[in-house]
C-alpha cells in the first residue's frame, strides 16, 4: 500500500508537467496543430531588447490581445504588441493589408508609437519615422520587420515638452504569426 | 449567469451538509492569467486501521480569468477515492494522502478571437495532500495542503489547495488499548 502511494505521487507529478491547459490542448486540436504555433515579436530599444512570446491562449485576455493587429475602420489597422515594459503600436492607413513597407514620418504629423517604460516616443519631427515591413500575410496572420527612431516626451499628460530629436532607436524589430482580427 | 447560480445552488447545498470550503489556485503553463479560485467540498474518512482511513471526496472548484467576472474561466467538478496515511500510525498527526478519481463535469470558457467559446472535457484526477489532523476543544481539524491534475485530451489543468476543515469519519476509530 505504501509503493502504491508512492507510485501515485508520481504519477501526478509526471502528469503535472504536461505542457498545456486541456482548453489549450483541445484548441490546439481544433485548428490542426496550428492553434499553439507561437506568435512572437522582439526589438530593441537603444539596444535593449524587448520581447513577447505567446500562445493562442495565452494571447487572448478578456478585454485585450497582447500581440494582435485588428481592422478598426475601413481605412486602417493597428497593430499593438504588448509587453512587460509597455506597448508598441504602428497604424497601417490602408484599407487593404498588403505585403509591403508602410512608413510613416514625422513629417506626416506628430503621432505616439512606444510607451517604453513610462517613457512615450512620437514622430515629433521630420527626421523621425517608423517603418513596418509585412513580408508575410496568410491565413490571416502577418510577419514582418520594423524599425524606428522617435522623440521621447517629458511629463505626463497631453505632451508638449519633447527631449533630444530621435533619441529613441528602435531596430532589430521583428514580428511572426501575429493574428488580424475584422 | 448560469454558471452563477449553479455555484450559488452548490454553496447552498454544501453549507446545508456541513461541506468544507477551500481556497485554490490554478497553476502550471498558461494559468498566469488565473486569479485565486474557490471551491466547495464534502470529504468522509472510513477507518481501516489504527492510522489510516479509505477517504471518499466530491467537490466543485470555479477559477476566474484574468477580471474575476467570471464570463471567462474554469469549472470542475472532481470525485476521489483516497487513502490517508498517518505518519504517527495512531490516527492523527501529520499525514499523507494520495487520491485518484474522475473529474464528473469540466467546462473552460475562453475569449477565442473575441467571442467566448467553451471547452468541455472530464479527465482523470490525480490527487496528494499532506496536513495535520488535531482536536480542538474537541473538534477535530485538518490542516492540509493540496496537489491535484485533471488529465484529458492531451492537456492537464492543475490547482493547488490550502485548506482548514472540519473532517468527519463515517465510523468511529476502535480506542487503542
Amino acid at each position: 500500500m505504501k509503493q502504491l502511494a508512492v507510485y501515485l505521487l508520481l504519477a501526478v507529478t509526471l502528469s503535472s508537467c504536461l505542457k498545456e491547459t486541456i482548453a489549450g490542448a483541445m484548441m490546439k486540436s481544433e485548428t490542426g496543430g496550428s492553434g499553439s504555433s507561437a506568435i512572437s515579436m522582439s526589438y530593441q530599444v537603444n539596444g535593449v531588447l524587448v520581447q513577447t512570446t505567446v500562445n493562442e491562449v495565452t494571447n487572448q485576455l478578456s478585454t485585450y490581445y497582447r500581440l494582435s493587429c485588428t481592422k478598426t475602420t475601413n481605412y486602417s489597422y493597428v497593430l499593438s504588441f504588448v509587453s512587460t515594459s509597455g506597448e508598441l503600436t504602428f497604424q497601417f492607413y490602408t484599407d487593404s493589408l498588403k505585403t509591403r513597407n508602410y512608413v510613416y514620418s514625422g513629417s506626416n504629423g506628430t503621432e505616439h508609437f512606444l510607451d517604453y517604460n513610462n517613457t512615450n516616443g512620437y514622430t515629433r519631427y521630420a527626421a523621425d519615422s517608423m517603418s513596418f515591413n509585412v513580408t508575410s500575410y496568410t491565413n490571416s496572420r502577418i510577419s514582418g520587420n520594423f524599425s524606428g527612431r522617435l522623440t521621447p516626451s517629458i511629463g505626463g499628460g497631453a505632451p508638449d515638452t519633447y527631449g533630444t530629436p530621435g533619441s529613441i532607436l528602435i531596430t532589430n524589430g521583428s514580428f511572426d504569426n501575429v493574428p488580424v482580427f475584422y | 449567469m448560469r454558471r452563477q447560480l449553479l455555484f450559488l445552488s452548490l454553496f447552498f447545498i454544501a453549507i446545508q451538509s456541513r461541506a468544507q470550503l477551500s481556497v485554490v489556485k490554478m497553476v502550471g503553463n498558461d494559468t498566469k492569467d488565473y486569479k485565486l479560485g474557490a471551491g466547495l467540498y464534502l470529504k468522509a474518512g472510513y477507518p481501516v486501521s489504527e492510522g489510516d482511513d479509505v477517504t471518499l471526496e466530491a467537490g466543485c472548484y470555479i477559477f476566474s480569468l484574468d477580471d474575476n467576472s467570471y464570463t471567462f474561466g474554469t469549472f470542475i467538478v472532481p470525485a476521489k477515492l483516497g487513502y490517508r496515511y498517518t505518519l504517527n500510525r495512531k490516527g492523527n498527526g501529520f499525514y499523507v494522502e494520495p487520491q485518484v478519481g474522475y473529474n464528473i463535469y469540466g467546462l473552460t470558457t475562453l475569449n477565442v478571437n473575441g467571442y467566448a467559446k467553451d471547452f468541455k472535457f472530464h479527465g482523470i484526477v490525480l490527487g496528494a495532500s499532506t496536513g495535520y489532523l488535531f482536536s480542538l476543544w474537541s473538534a477535530p481539524i485538518d490542516l492540509n495542503l493540496h496537489f491535484e491534475t485533471i488529465v484529458d485530451k492531451g492537456g492537464s489543468d492543475n490547482y493547488v489547495r490550502a485548506g482548514l476543515v472540519f473532517p468527519f469519519s463515517l465510523k468511529k476509530r476502535e480506542a487503542n488499548d
